[in-house]
């Protein structure tokens, strides 16, 4: 079969092309090149930052010092060399990736037809550590590093079965990533599957840098604020999320996987809440829930009180209201706006800044500004409360790019508030709904399972029932095997007599 | 195409939200009570108090009061905004009050453009005064900042407990419900407090006959399910107060509807609280306290729809009633009906327990 591409169109190196290669390669200060010995036929090329250095000198160099002997072949050395990654090839563009990525290339100088490629790369990752982003208190404390194979290989070691398939695809002109699409068969729907790797297939760009720029080049509304799929650096997520039938797919140089297809509601489920009881869990997702709500909606509405529906204040509230906004020189919508941009000034400040510094930050902004503020008459003391539990609501979210998006939708409402009043916070509302029934995730309604209604994805949507009433995987991904167990039947007690009887 | 609709709307918007009127909570002034008194036949004096809050701390409002002569409450509202330092706004309002006089000459005409206002909310608290309104409203009271919220709060947590509760919607439904007659809470200002004196009986819109506060309980027990308040009741030459747990009315017709007969089952569950002088150790006794009370309220809600009954006013919605339990009622005939309905009252009593001692 190889043979028969080879006759084809695949042409043997010409002398000139792998020439023209390597004198580029040697353009580069780190670009080795030299023979074995002054007689030798054979030269050896690699790049130095590349290669692990011990591998060549112990592996390499040793075994064909050792004998002595002419070689004659490359064959023969592949034989000797005591590395389990090697490849003869005689395509020039294969030779180029695999320089590129840290393999020894040892060729015959006259005939350049076959070369031989050690695999020695050097790989340099970080030690596997806490998740920072993901805390939680219990529960496994693995993240993902930047290394793809050492994601890969913390994800296998949680799903120990040959069903859990990766698929190895490569994106970027320039910067030739790594990706892999990984699913357990058997459980995924194909479909989903198919749709990420045609997706990623299709990227055309000369950089992929992070997994944050597939997720935003094959979301399916890449204008839309609301990530499309799950960006997560706990391997025990993945494991979960494919279990589910989920697809995964993880970048080299990324410390972070993308799960989909997702819906809405999973970026206010923390993965804590699986480690709670059900109760608790289900209370603090709802708590989340009502902060998000509460967070987009509580500016709005004070500046569509205070601007023109006076009426639905409570007397007892009134006083204070009064007494807090006498004296402000700005309408609410100015007082609101001012106030918000300050808070997200605070924001942006606290996370480009070194952690010591961040937390000066947030104490000088949280403290002293908002008083001096509330005193200098320039915001009343009620909006700043209400701007601050609303950045502290949005911050509740488990997920670090939904809480983008609620900071972002907050300015629309508040600018709809302060034009039309509770009737601008009502088309705001419609819009945001539309646009959350029009976005997919891979192809699947995000707003599922509200809508469509999925009654039984219900259970693990603002609630969390307990596991043995879980028997189900999400409708919603269309799994091969909707099943996750198969419920043991209850032995029938009923009859059974006690033993004192 | 889609965009150019939205950016099309979006100007728009932008546009023509210039033209909408803001009202910003503190360049406004709310009137928190209006109160009106009789002039003549067409003119009356409304009197309105609107609050101003200065800035600061712990701020205490100021009261100002705006009194005007016109002729209807709107207008005098609008008389007001002559004097006023901010726009005034009446959507904040809570206490609406009007004198005895002008009740006696029918209360439709003032309370139309309360019933027609988008903006008032429907738990406005409607109100007769025994005197005049503006006095009232403009006095100042040891125990209360403002007379309007003091009048408010009287009205809203302690009427409710004595009289039924005569928010606006509750009003507009029985000045305009077939069958129904208004009634409503009568204020008197004395020395230093206000105090609630009785109900005011109505038929259609004018003000007949009034009952005590004694008698406005027992109305309320006759109207709807009560929890609170106290009963007194002399027993054995002694007075026992019983407190109300809960008591429950429930209105039957019987006959045709040419020669209907109602029958009210009153049942009142009560705790004894107050007897002193009496030893009640044995069921027997609780058991001849239970009757001589039933007999008490027996003969004491009798006597009201007797009452109501000569006066030819319907407070207790009977006509709406009676109209839900016949098929093909006659509206028409109803009124001449009415007055001439055997009414009873059936009362079954039980006493709880006694309190802690016996």
């Amino acid at each position: 079969m190889k043979k028969e591409r080879f006759k084809k169109g695949w042409r043997s190196p010409s002398k000139s092309e792998l020439a023209a290669l390597l004198e580029k390669c040697s353009e580069s200060s780190d670009f080795v090149t030299f023979k074995f010995h002054e007689q030798s036929p054979f030269a050896i090329s690699y790049y130095q930052t590349l290669v692990d250095k011990k591998v060549l000198q112990t592996s390499v160099l040793d075994t064909l010092k050792e004998k002595e002997k002419e070689w004659s072949t490359v064959e023969e050395i592949k034989e000797a060399v005591p590395i389990e990654n090697m490849t003869i090839t005689s395509q020039i563009s294969d030779i180029r990736d695999k320089l590129m990525s840290g393999h020894i290339l040892i060729y015959k100088e006259e005939d350049p037809s076959e070369c031989l490629l050690i695999s020695a790369a050097n790989v340099q990752a970080r030690q596997i550590s806490v998740p920072e982003t993901e805390y939680t208190v219990v529960g496994p404390k693995e993240s993902f590093v930047e290394s793809i194979e050492t994601n890969v290989t913390l994800v296998r070691k949680r799903l120990p079965t040959p069903d859990f398939k990766t698929k190895e695809l490569t994106v970027g002109n320039v910067t030739k990533t790594r990706v892999m699409v990984v699913y357990i068969d058997g459980i995924v729907s194909q479909e989903n599957v198919n749709t990420v790797i045609q997706r990623i297939d299709d990227i055309t760009y000369d950089k992929i840098v992070d997994a944050s720029f597939i997720n935003q080049m094959i979301a399916d509304n890449p204008s839309s604020p609301f990530p499309q799929m799950v960006d997560t650096e706990r391997p025990d997520r993945v494991a979960s999320d494919l279990s589910e039938g989920k697809v995964a797919i993880l970048v080299d140089g990324s410390p972070s996987a993308l799960t989909g297809p997702t819906t809405l509601t999973e970026f206010f489920t923390a993965f804590e809440d699986y480690f709670t009881i059900w109760e608790m869990a289900t209370v603090f997702r709802l708590i989340r829930l009502f902060a998000i709500v509460f967070s987009v909606l509580s500016t709005p509405l004070y500046v569509a009180v205070l601007t023109y529906h006076y009426e639905v204040v409570p007397q007892d509230v009134l006083t204070s209201l009064f007494a807090s906004r006498a004296g402000i020189p700005f309408p609410p919508l100015m007082e609101a706006i001012i106030l918000e941009l300050t808070i997200e000034l605070l924001r942006e400040a606290g996370a480009r800044l070194p952690i010591k510094v961040g937390q000066t930050i947030g104490i000088v902004g949280g403290i002293v500004i908002g008083t001096a503020a509330v005193q200098a008459g320039v915001t009343s003391n009620i909006l700043l409360i209400i701007v601050a539990l609303a950045a502290l609501a949005s911050f509740t979210t488990p997920v670090y790019q939904i809480s983008n998006a609620v900071r972002l939708i907050r300015f629309p409402f508040l600018i709809g508030a302060g034009l039309l009043g509770f009737f601008g916070i009502a088309i705001c509302s419609a819009i945001l709904l539309a646009h959350l029934l029009k976005i997919k995730s891979l192809g699947r309604p995000y707003l599922a399972p509200v809508y469509p209604v999925r009654l039984k994805d219900l259970k693990d949507a603002f609630i969390r029932l307990p596991f043995d009433k879980q028997i189900t995987r999400p409708m919603e991904l269309r799994p091969e095997q909707p099943f996750k167990f198969r419920p043991k039947p209850k032995p029938n007690t009923k009859n059974d007599l006690d033993i004192d009887e | 195409m889609k965009k150019v609709l939205f950016w099309t709307i979006f100007v728009l918007v932008i546009v023509f939200s210039q033209s909408i009127d803001p009202s910003i909570l503190e360049d406004t002034q709310l009137i928190t009570a209006l109160g009106l008194d009789y002039v003549d036949e067409q003119m009356v004096k409304g009197t309105a108090t609107a609050p101003l809050y200065p800035p600061g701390q712990d701020p205490k409002p100021i009261p100002v009061h705006f009194t005007a002569t016109a002729r209807t409450p709107q207008i005098a509202v609008q008389e007001f905004q002559r004097e006023s330092q901010r726009p005034l706004r009446v959507g904040r309002m809570e206490v609406y009050l009007f004198s005895k006089e002008l009740a006696k000459h029918g209360i439709r005409k003032v309370m139309d453009p309360a019933e027609r206002s988008p903006q008032l909310g429907r738990d406005l608290q409607v109100a007769l005064v025994d005197g005049s309104a503006e006095k009232m409203l403009v006095s100042s009271y040891r125990n209360g900042e403002m007379p309007s919220s003091y009048i408010m709060d009287l009205l809203e947590k302690n009427v409710k407990t004595l009289a039924p509760s005569t928010e606006l919607h509750n009003l507009m439904n029985q000045l305009d419900g077939f069958g129904q007659d208004p009634f409503l809470p009568i204020l008197e200002q004395t020395e230093e407090h206000i105090r609630f004196t009785g109900l005011a009986i109505f038929k259609d819109d004018q003000y007949i006959d009034e009952l005590s506060f004694r008698e406005s309980y027992l109305f309320r027990v006759l109207f709807e399910r009560s929890t609170r308040g106290y009963y007194e009741v002399s027993y054995k030459g002694h007075y026992v107060a019983l407190m109300n747990v809960a008591s429950k009315p429930d209105y039957q017709f019987n006959g045709p509807q040419e020669r209907p007969r109602l029958t009210i089952q009153l049942s009142v569950e009560g705790r004894l609280s107050d007897a002193a002088g009496l030893h009640l150790d044995n069921h027997g006794e609780i058991k001849e306290l239970e009757q001589a009370w039933a007999r008490e309220i027996k003969k004491k809600t009798e006597r009201l729809t007797k009452h109501f009954q000569e006066l030819g006013a319907d407070p207790l919605a009977i006509g709406s009633k009676a109209r839900s339990h016949y098929r093909s009622f006659n509206e028409a005939k109803w009124e001449g009906t009415y007055p001439t309905i055997p009414i009873e009252v059936r009362v079954d009593t039980t006493i709880q327990n006694t309190g802690l001692t016996r």
